[in-house]
């Protein structure tokens, strides 16, 4: 078949050479499969694509099953008991513990940073690898509502194919508007994601602050008074909502300060704090539906850390084979009035992919991983010498493990051994006390018990040297003995 | 066919999709038999990494030589080798066309998009569903000298397709009632399988 065909191949050249040359020509097909979500600065925004609708591109969204009622919301954050690394023969799955509890604690403290970016010899990381923490915190940041702030790969149809191209992708988030192109250029400066930018008809998805159009500042309150999507309302002289890459930070007079939310990271690099602009983002949501802080709606964020586990999990992060890189994939639900501006996440999963040379940060940066408060049952009436043995208390209320000390007995964790050198607990330890109770009759001894700067007491007494039936018989019989002598001495004395 | 018992398992599978095609008539692939013509290449890129690596993953030349590359902040950094015959060659270049590799279209693409649309809406009236934060994308390139397709007279010389799909895998799971995304997710295994290939010696 394949010698027939190649003899009709050169017998039919000639009759096909206008078609064969039609095809010779290189055929690039860029095929997009899924419908491009122009997210902006919240994760769901987009607009109309052909037939396929978006959601809006002022659609804001909430974590953990948002429904308007306004308090403390509760994002339980989980690692997957079925964490595997198939590449590593080394990994534990509590390697990955460390980073996640960080990465809770840095979005509850939700601090402004500036200078978040690490490179090189200045972070703990070899020079090969990606940092997990640094990664697992720009896909939790995903998860709870939060879109890339530049226009990243959900803007564009193909990779980057050299520099110039990669370099489009520092311009703030927009989607490509009626012509479906982006019309975006740099402006008069030079400098791609600045305030003097051009957008065409591009629309823009960034929320910026109405006054200084500087993502590396924060306005008080964050809501819809003082910040907005559309670029009318930007600052006398801007035209462009900035974005908060490094390159844009180095013009506000910051160096190595980047949005944790721009996509893109390189191995040896650590970047594990949050700048202005998410804690911005984040705040703006939490000023509820009617997107005006200080009423019944409002939220607190709260995110804790539930453990290696599968229950009560609103993001659930995964280490497994998987071909793509690292991502979270959130599925959520209108929720109102307005019936179509705020998306509520229900689930939230992150996948990293284990084929990566991943280094797992073992540095706690939980400065305040403080338990609920404890106490021990006082112990009284002891025989003296004696060792005592306190309550057994349970640790509770702490994200990370923390420094665990005692001063006038020992201490043991769990099923180990009494020591009285310092050490660290973790939230869940059983820890139980003891000490040899006093030499002397109605004498204390104490022993104090300190978990992350929370204390307490284990108190033992012995009895009294005069009290109880043993000390009172043994004055009876003297007492009998003492008659007894003195009956006989006065007998003798008397001759009776 | 089998050079190696090692392979039977990447060569079954392929045969067994083979199977189920059309093979009423056979398509012609015509490509030079030298180690210098790249026949088959595939890569995957990674938007969330920007010190990526240009090299493709997997290089497959007209002479049978299989090369594999992982860049460095990958587990398995390196350069890999192989040997394949050229029937297996060609049985790959069969099973990427069997499996829509070398014929996807534009217009065919807007009808995939939109069919995954409308099947999640159907599936998960009122919820939405974003498919993933950051996009991984899989790169397919074919070259060849000519290719006559199998119910074609129509010869297409230099031959050169690039095909490139968004989280392609991802899809694929999300969505199995979509023939092609299966067709492109099945192919993209069997390529995927040469990288974790027991034959192959690592040279760099």
């Amino acid at each position: 078949m394949k010698r027939f065909n190649k003899h009709f191949l050169l017998f039919s050249a000639a009759i096909f050479s206008r078609l064969a040359s039609l095809s010779a020509v290189l055929i690039v097909q860029m095929l997009v499969l899924v419908p491009s979500c122009y997210a902006g600065a919240f994760i769901f925004a987009s607009e109309d694509e052909g037939v396929i609708k978006g959601n809006g591109v002022d659609v804001i969204a909430h974590p953990a099953s948002y429904d308007g009622v306004g308090g403390v919301l509760t994002v339980g954050v989980c690692i997957d008991p079925a964490s595997v690394n198939t590449q590593d023969d080394t990994f534990k799955i509590t390697d990955m513990e460390i980073s996640v509890q960080n990465i809770v604690d840095t979005f509850n403290k939700r601090t402004i940073t500036t200078g978040n970016l690490f490179l090189d010899g200045n972070n703990n990381i070899p020079a090969a690898d990606f940092d997990f923490e640094s990664v697992a915190l720009h896909e939790v940041g995903h998860c709870l509502g939060l879109a890339h702030v530049n226009a990243s790969s959900e803007s564009f149809s193909a990779p980057p194919n050299n520099a110039a191209e990669a370099a489009l992708r520092n311009y703030t988030k927009a989607t490509n508007g009626a012509d479906d192109i982006f019309n975006f250029a740099a402006g008069a400066d030079g400098i791609i994601g600045s305030s003097d930018d051009v957008r065409g008809d591009d629309v823009n998805l960034h929320w910026f602050n109405n006054t200084f159009n500087d993502p590396f500042q924060i306005d008080n309150p964050v809501d819809s008074t003082t910040y907005s999507r559309v670029l009318s309302n930007l600052p006398a002289g801007d035209v462009y909502a900035t974005n908060a890459d490094r390159n844009v930070a180095t013009l506000f007079g910051f160096q190595n300060t980047e949005s944790i939310m721009q996509q893109g990271t390189v191995s040896d690099e650590a970047q594990r704090t949050l700048v202005a602009d998410e804690i911005a983002t984040l705040r703006y949501a939490m000023s509820g539906l009617d997107e005006i802080a200080g009423n019944a709606d409002d939220y607190t964020l709260n995110l804790e850390y539930r453990g290696i586990t599968t229950a009560n999990c609103d993001i659930t992060i995964t280490l497994k084979p998987d071909p793509g890189f690292a991502f979270c994939s959130p599925a959520g639900f209108f929720v109102g009035p307005p019936a179509d501006q705020h998306i509520s996440i229900a689930t939230a999963t992150i996948v990293v992919s284990d084929v990566f040379n991943w280094f797992f940060n073992d540095i706690s940066a939980v400065v305040d991983g403080v338990p609920d408060a404890f106490s021990f049952a006082d112990v009284l009436d002891l025989e003296t010498t004696n060792i005592v043995v306190s309550s057994t208390i349970v640790v509770t209320g702490m994200t990370n493990s923390a420094a665990v000390s005692v001063v006038g007995g020992e201490y043991r964790i769990n099923s180990g051994s009494f020591t009285s050198v310092a050490g660290t607990v973790n939230n869940g330890d059983s820890v139980i006390l003891r000490h040899t109770s006093s030499v002397d009759f109605s004498t204390s001894i104490r022993t104090t018990l300190t978990i992350g700067g929370e204390s307490a007491t284990f108190t033992s007494t012995t009895k009294g040297s005069s009290s109880g039936g043993g000390g009172s018989l043994h004055a009876v019989v003297v007492l009998i003995l003492l008659g007894l002598i003195w009956v006989k001495s006065y007998r003798r004395k008397n001759w009776i | 066919m089998f050079q190696s018992l090692h392979r039977a398992p990447l060569y079954v599978c392929m045969l067994l999709l083979l199977m189920v095609s059309n093979s009423a008539q056979a398509s012609v692939f015509d490509y030079p038999r030298d180690a210098n013509f790249r026949v088959i290449e595939y890569s995957q890129s990674h938007q969330m990494i920007l010190n990526a690596d240009p090299i493709p993953m997997l290089r497959i030349y007209g002479n049978g030589r299989v090369l594999v590359h992982f860049p460095v902040y990958m587990k398995r950094a390196g350069d890999y080798e192989m040997q394949i015959s050229d029937i297996e060659v060609q049985a790959l270049l069969t099973l990427l066309e069997e499996k829509g590799i070398l014929k996807f279209s534009n217009i065919e693409l807007t009808k995939i998009k939109e069919q995954v649309f409308a099947t999640r809406q159907l599936i998960e009236p009122g919820k939405v569903v974003l498919q993933r934060s950051d996009n991984s994308h899989s790169r397919f390139n074919i070259k060849l000298d000519s290719y006559i397709p199998g119910l074609s007279l129509i010869p297409q010389y230099e031959f050169n397709k690039e095909v490139v799909m968004k989280n392609l895998r991802f899809d694929a799971r999300s969505n199995p009632g979509i023939t092609q995304l299966q067709n492109a997710a099945d192919a993209e295994q069997v390529l995927r399988g040469f990288l974790s290939h027991r034959d192959l010696r690592k040279i760099k």
